[in-house]
């Protein structure tokens, strides 16, 4: 039996887990500049120590209103599906990432979460009203459930939806 | 390090005598303590790895300019606008800026490789080529030592054989052939590699059949690109350009070596993509000339730093053409409504506008723009189109790094990439022709016609545009405008810091002193009740004796095309004035001001180069700004001049035969025939197959002068030196006296 560990965060209220191993870093820094004309999803573009990084805001892909920037606001900086790869000897994890590495946006950071394979739960048809297609398990923790992310698709629908305010020509 | 340390002892001798710089000192200098501490470590593994792979040295090249960036913000930013007040400290600033340009070069050196890395594996894979095809190649390679960014040297090497290929396959008739021309039996393949102009250029000439335009055509026709009728129309030389038509391709059989169904048209199209250009020169029977102009770079663009509703933009300087003010009282230049859509009336064309804030949708507050009197408006360049871009502000000019778009905005039509600026924060550089998609931009027939009919005209579209300085000389005043190429640099200095000594007026600067000239002294023009605080110095170049001129206010700097009318403004230390912006602007002559300012000294030489003085020279010179300082220069030795646009003009002029010449003095790149061709046509000429030939080129520009050599130019000299062209014309005269 094997345990896995999760970051936990809270977006609008709702509490997500993703794998540590898929996480590079948790910044404070959202000083991110807009671009607009963009996918729904995307916030903007940060300089992490010379590296353009996407932030992404995934409230909306998930049916959740969009962030707003607070005290707790904190940037999830997720590894490219390349530097994961050396780190893990199954490649399920690998399929998980997107192709670069980008920021999510989240109102506040848990704590990182012990989990038996066994707890990893197949979620219901609509756990606490996220579509299940964005779910890879829930957990039921002590107080609260822990829906884990299937990062790629997710980010992958975010980025599909574009900005749909067109120009009058 | 020496750079480092020259920042690091002028801020000493400043800033470590006053309190309030000493904190900042400590900052500044640990953040440059701890840059060189990581510079070197870089260095050091660099040095233990023995050698550099491309992957890495790449990543070095990058990894230095993140420090440089860092280091150079580190410093501007550690100094607050209170010690720039000091004494002494803006030319500091100018050293400090001076000494960092540096820095950055050499750090760019580093991304740069020498085009030997393509050429030097050439002359092996030409001979193999050339047995294949049964023909004897003599191979010549100059400029091996030329520079170019890595990835493009990367991506150059296929279309480099492609164009090689077909000189060998297409190109070079058999010896047989050859030798019963009239040519020699091995045939000729140069190929070489310079820098001009800002740009690395990579020329594959050939001695063999060139191109036959009638064989085009009728290819061209077979193939549909062109119907019969629209091949009866074109010129030869413009039935040569057919070769890179989407779809055509000549090799009358496939061959092995060339002819593969990869056409011209997709070499053009690479190239372009690299930023670059290709050409054609072709003579039938005598041989064919492909032209390569590649930038030196692509990871660092100059660009222009604009900002829309609070946020930074970057606008590649290539695609700029010039920039429009309009004040919003100004009755003239209105924005219009013509069809739904917003226009400016430039020049007499209309140009169609777009809003950047509105095309991006950003979002601005309610009274977003009405305290605005002015609006800025980008002309960006399409081809044969323009559109304007209406921003906030113009900020600067400024070197970009760019760093490729992210996956997850790959689909943005409006951005070509992202940069990140001085302070750290990341600014979207603007894609212009995504942009004009984005907004729905069509540009209509009509003014393709125009564009045509000013082609024929001639020259506005390819006239140089020229960067100007725009002052002030009072609050209310007229506009003044210099050329940014006749500027040393602009001083901001305190009034109180100017001493008066015998009723002139001097700076103290590096040492030395600077005469300080005010334009209402010398000219008729308003001068402000008072002084203020501060004012601008502006130091020329290029002048013997330099002096600085006061302004009141320096108002922007622009880059346009501007033709400036030389009759409605006369008079000493003038040159002429235009309308810039809406604005009537009035352009200084800055050499005959100073001889008002300084008689003595000017006169002096005024009776040294009376040797030339009665001579009669003509000159060719296509950009009008030029042609009218360099006239003056010439007429002020005492000399005639006729004055011509360009080299197909001068030779008009000659070989009419109305009046004679002594001397000609041209320009070398110049519309319709340039100063290479007009040389060689006055050289082949009977009547002036000895004049002197003096030619002029931009300054900096690495011209390939070689060429010009062989082609018949007497010497070069650079623009706008007026010292140095004095003293060559009346060398070269007194040669021609002697010869006499």
């Amino acid at each position: 039996m094997r345990d896995e560990q999760f970051v936990s965060f809270r977006i609008d209220g709702h509490l997500f887990g993703i794998n540590i191993l898929t996480v590079r870093e948790i910044i404070r820094n959202v000083d991110y500049t807009p671009v607009e004309r963009t996918p729904e999803s995307v916030r903007g573009l940060l300089n992490l120590r010379g590296q353009i990084i996407t932030v992404l805001d995934l409230g909306p892909a998930l049916g959740l209103p969009p962030r707003e920037i607070g005290p707790e606001t904190r940037c999830v900086i997720l590894k490219s599906a390349e530097e994961v790869a050396p780190q893990i000897e199954d490649g399920s994890l690998c399929e998980e990432m997107y192709g670069e590495a980008v920021g999510l946006m989240v109102d506040r950071i848990g704590d990182v979460v012990q989990v038996a394979e066994d707890d990893l739960e197949t979620p219901p048809a609509n756990a606490n009203g996220i579509d299940s297609d964005h779910l890879r398990g829930v957990v039921k923790l002590e107080s609260d459930l822990l829906l884990v992310l299937t990062l790629k698709t997710l980010i992958e629908a975010g980025l599909q939806r574009v900005d749909a305010t067109e120009v009058g020509a | 390090m020496l750079a480092r340390n020259q920042i690091v002892q002028s801020l000493d001798r400043k800033l470590a005598e006053t309190p309030a710089g000493e904190a900042i000192y400590t900052g500044a200098h640990a953040s440059m303590e701890d840059c060189q501490r990581r510079l070197c470590a870089m260095l050091q593994e660099h040095r233990s790895r023995g050698v550099l792979s491309e992957e890495a040295a790449r990543l070095l090249g990058d990894q230095y300019q993140r420090e440089f960036s860092e280091m150079k913000e580190a410093v501007l930013q550690g100094l607050p606008n209170r010690l720039s007040e000091l004494p002494g400290m803006n030319a500091t600033m100018v050293n400090l800026d001076a000494v960092t340009t540096n820095l950055q070069e050499n750090i760019m050196r580093t991304r740069m490789q020498s085009i030997d890395a393509l050429f030097g594996k050439l002359p092996r894979q030409v001979r193999q080529l050339a047995k294949q095809v049964a023909k004897e190649v003599d191979l010549t390679i100059t400029g091996n030592e030329v520079e170019l960014d890595k990835s493009i040297i990367e991506a150059l090497s296929d279309h480099l054989n492609h164009l090689i290929r077909n000189s060998l396959d297409h190109g070079f008739e058999p010896a047989d052939e050859r030798e019963s021309l009239g040519k020699p039996r091995q045939c000729q393949l140069a190929i070489r590699a310079f820098h001009e102009g800002g740009q690395v250029h990579i020329e594959i000439e050939d001695d063999g059949r060139g191109i036959d335009p009638e064989m085009i055509k009728g290819k061209a026709v077979e193939k549909g690109v062109i119907t019969a009728a629209e091949a009866e129309k074109l010129e030869d030389r413009e039935a040569v350009l057919l070769v890179f038509a989407p779809g055509f391709s000549t090799a009358e059989q496939v061959s092995d070596i060339s002819g593969r169904g990869v056409g011209m048209d997709v070499v053009r199209t690479n190239i372009e993509d690299l930023g670059g250009s290709i050409e054609v020169d072709s003579r039938l029977g005598r041989g064919t000339r492909m032209s390569l102009k590649l930038p030196l770079t692509l990871a660092i663009i100059p660009s222009l730093l604009v900002k829309v509703a609070g946020r930074r933009f970057a606008v590649p300087q290539v695609s700029l053409d010039e920039l429009v003010r309009i004040r919003r009282d100004d009755p003239e230049h209105k924005i219009e409504t013509v069809q739904g859509a917003e226009v400016i009336r430039l020049r007499g064309k209309l140009l169609p506008l777009v809003k950047l804030v509105d095309l991006l949708g950003m979002d601005v507050p309610a009274d977003y723009g009405q305290d605005r009197r002015a609006t800025h408006i980008l002309v960006l360049k399409l081809g044969a189109h323009r559109y304007g871009l209406v921003v906030d502000e113009v900020l600067d000019s400024e070197e970009i790094v760019v760093k490729p778009l992210p996956i997850s905005l790959k689909d943005s039509r409006c951005y070509a990439g992202a940069t990140i600026m001085g302070d750290g924060a990341v600014a979207m550089i603007l894609d212009v022709l995504g942009i004009s998609d984005y907004a729905g931009l069509r540009f209509s027939e009509a003014e393709d016609t125009e564009h045509v009919d000013e082609q024929s005209e001639g020259y506005l579209d390819r006239t140089e545009s020229q960067t100007l300085l725009l002052f002030r000389n009072a609050p209310d005043g007229e506009n003044f405008a210099l050329n940014l190429a006749l500027i040393s640099r602009i001083e901001k200095i305190e009034t109180s810091a100017i001493t008066k000594v015998g009723g002139k007026e001097y700076l103290k600067l590096e040492g030395g002193s600077l005469r300080l000239l005010r334009l209402h002294d010398f000219l008729p023009v308003s001068y402000p009740a008072g002084d203020p605080p501060e004012l601008y110095v502006i130091i020329p170049k290029l002048v013997k004796h330099p002096m600085g001129i006061i302004a009141y206010e320096c108002e922007d700097v622009i880059t346009a095309r501007v033709e400036v009318e030389r009759n409605n403004v006369k008079g000493p230390g003038l040159l002429g004035s235009a309308v810039i912006g809406g604005e009537m602007t009035v352009f200084l002559d800055i050499f005959s001001l100073f001889e008002q300012a300084e008689p003595e000294i000017y006169r002096q030489e005024e009776v040294r180069q009376r040797t030339i003085s009665g001579a009669h020279i003509l000159l060719a010179e296509d950009t009008s700004f030029f042609r009218a300082v360099e006239k003056k220069y010439i007429e002020s030795l005492g000399a005639t001049v006729t004055a011509v646009k360009d080299g197909r003009e001068a030779w008009r002029v000659l070989s009419e035969g109305k009046e004679s010449f002594d001397l000609v003095v041209t320009d070398i790149e110049m519309p319709l025939m340039d100063g290479l061709e007009l040389t060689r046509t006055i050289r082949s000429s009977e009547r002036y197959a000895d004049i002197p030939i003096v030619a002029l080129t931009s300054l900096g520009a690495d011209t390939n002068r070689e060429e010009g050599m062989q082609a018949g130019v007497t010497v070069y000299e650079t623009k706008l030196d007026k010292d140095r062209l004095a003293a060559t014309l009346k060398q070269v005269m007194e040669e021609v006296v002697s010869h006499a």
